[in-house]
């Protein structure tokens, strides 16, 4: 159920997720400009505290505007869209360009995280760098070669969807999804990357594992990247690998 | 044998899975944390409610059936939501009541009886404590979230000989009174609350809604749905007609909310609950109004359920005509509050 907003021709459209949730859509493709506008329209709503809302989603291309469930007097929809109309009013002028989204990746923060790409690690080499045309060595290269952008967190408490790698790592999910991959396996699809923060099942292709803790749900930021960051992966060794775990566990 | 210091509660038989929850782990999606917390909010507001806890402290959410706990130490209770059976060292007691429970004494709360009449809404119910129970908070919430072991007691499902520490003490010397005070004590809970079991649930149109023909959306909505055995916190299961959306929909991950119907490939709908994931790409269909989720929380699997279309203004209206009769239970219930406030021991 979509709507735009009578008064002005935003480039974005609400649709309502419910009676305590709006999403607002920025558009419908993975472009870090479109991301960026998510995050920034969460950054305004959430400047404006609104005392009925209790949480913002930035995903890939929507932000999630989720009213409290035992706020006694929520606003109707069409009350709540006005108010964020107004708020939104700032993004509404600034034109949809590229020299907006570099200017949100210069301010990104620029997040190191090591990954083992050995064998016993990344189980899914072969039949990717197979897929691709590539060698192993290629893939991994590829993989590190540049940083990438944190689109959203999702799927998992601290899981981050990252992308998006070099053209030449197209692979989609694997036909049958695994039903165990150990916390910190590094895996990718769709020229996106993700790391399982805890043990879970999972569809993508596994290319390694990091040593580090993603998420932490005791101590603040919670999770190692937010939306918006820029993540660049380092080759470590076997060994390297073992001694970040052990340090890792004894902080634990 | 009893030492005269030993306090709390020990749980003498956990029940298939009672899970402490709160209002929910709210403000932490951006995370991916999902939000969790109680799946009938009506039982958690009113058993709070009729335990005189003025905020909406956390309360174990049980599951098909509850637990049997032996009290170490005096306390108020209060058990809403299904229609479990509920007795004290073998006597009867009533539902959505304040009780006393004495040192020594043992409270059993099963299932609902076999002889009970209604097959409908007989799922879940809540156990609240005055004064509340410690538990452990992560991001600001004590909601149990099974999947990431955290919150609530230790992240998990209560177990057998599980000791539970309650935050507050009755005194001794008021206990006498305050017991009689709540035999006395005239309670009527109107029926607009939602406490009934029902098997109509109304809906507002989803983010895909138009993606579906006009043939899919009335298949949708005058079909009964089967909640399925593959039923849980996260999300319900329907069987019944199956719904494609036109072909080549693709969706990115986006936010979800409690009672958001998604139809995933299979083409049978899931009904998100209190442990959904914040995210999800399947095409959404529809909304469960708020209203009617406590109604949905206490559905058992092998019920069917009707949907019924209503407008957002629709929802709004009934999810404030509810409020309006809960701001009115809550003032009938204030002197609850102030009985057993006035029956604590001062803390220091």
């Amino acid at each position: 159920m979509s709507s735009h907003p009578a008064s002005s021709s935003a480039p974005w459209t609400f649709s309502s997720e419910g009676d305590h949730c709006v999403i607002i859509r920025f558009g419908d493709q993975i472009d870090p400009a479109i991301n960026a506008r998510a995050r920034q329209a969460a950054e305004l709503i959430h400047n404006a505290q609104l005392p009925y809302i209790s949480d913002l989603v930035p995903t890939f291309t929507t932000l999630g505007v989720c009213l409290h469930p035992f706020y006694p007097q929520p606003p109707a929809h069409k009350e709540l869209i006005n108010t964020l109309t107004e708020i939104l009013a700032p993004l509404a002028h600034s034109d949809n360009s590229r020299d907006n989204a570099d200017a949100v990746t210069e301010a990104a923060r620029l997040i190191r995280i090591p990954v083992c790409y050995e064998p016993s690690f990344g189980i899914d080499l072969d039949d990717i760098a197979r897929h691709c045309g590539l060698t192993v060595e290629e893939v991994i290269q590829l993989h590190t070669a540049a940083p990438v952008r944190v689109f959203m967190l999702g799927f998992a408490p601290g899981m981050g969807y990252m992308g998006l790698s070099d053209e030449r790592l197209a692979i989609g999910r694997r036909s049958t999804p695994r039903k165990h991959l150990p916390a910190g396996s590094v895996a990718i699809a769709n020229r996106q990357t993700v790391i399982y923060p805890n043990d879970s099942p999972g569809g993508w292709n596994i290319v390694g594992a990091t040593p580090l803790r993603l998420f932490d749900p005791h101590t603040p930021p919670y999770a190692r990247y937010a939306p918006g960051d820029q993540v660049q992966f380092d080759i470590i060794s076997r060994q390297e690998y073992e001694q970040i775990k052990a340090r890792t566990e004894t902080i634990r | 044998m009893r030492s005269e210091e030993e306090t709390g509660l020990l749980v003498l038989k956990p029940g298939p899975l009672s899970v402490f929850q709160d209002a929910g782990r709210h403000g932490y999606q951006a995370y991916g944390a999902p939000v969790c917390g109680i799946m009938d909010q009506v039982a958690f507001r009113l058993a709070n409610a009729l335990v005189g806890n003025r905020t909406l402290l956390p309360v174990l959410e049980m599951t098909l059936s509850g637990p049997q706990i032996k009290f170490m130490q005096d306390a108020c209770i209060a058990v809403c939501g299904a229609a479990f059976s509920l007795e004290c060292d073998g006597r009867p007691i009533a539902l959505n009541r304040p009780h006393l429970i004495r040192a020594g004494q043992v409270l059993i709360i099963g299932s609902t009886p076999v002889s009970h009449n209604s097959p409908q809404g007989q799922a879940r119910a809540t156990l609240a404590i005055a004064g509340g129970i410690q538990l452990n908070t992560a991001m600001e919430s004590a909601s149990t979230d099974l999947k990431s072991r955290m919150g609530g007691f230790h992240g998990r499902a209560l177990t057998k000989e599980d000791r539970l520490t309650l935050n507050r003490k009755l005194s001794a010397t008021a206990v006498d009174a305050l017991a009689h005070f709540l035999d006395q004590f005239r309670i009527y809970l109107p029926a607009g609350l939602g406490l009934g079991a029902r098997h109509h649930i109304r809906v507002t149109r989803g983010a895909h809604w138009t993606h579906f023909t006009a043939h899919q959306q009335t298949a949708f909505l005058n079909a009964r749905y089967t909640i399925t055995s593959s039923s849980d916190r996260m999300g319900y299961r329907l069987d019944g007609p199956s719904l494609q959306t036109e072909p080549g929909l693709q969706i990115l991950s986006e936010p979800t909310a409690f009672g958001t119907i998604q139809i995933p490939p299979d083409g049978q709908p899931i009904i998100l609950m209190a442990d959904r994931q914040t995210t999800g790409g399947y095409p959404k269909i529809a909304n469960v109004a708020s209203v009617d989720l406590p109604v949905l929380a206490r559905c058992l699997p092998g019920e069917s359920i009707q949907l019924s279309l209503i407008s957002l203004n629709e929802a709004r209206t009934v999810f404030l005509q509810r409020e309006a009769l809960f701001a009115q239970v809550n003032q009938a219930l204030a002197p609850l509050g102030t009985a057993i406030e006035d029956a604590f021991v001062r803390s220091t």
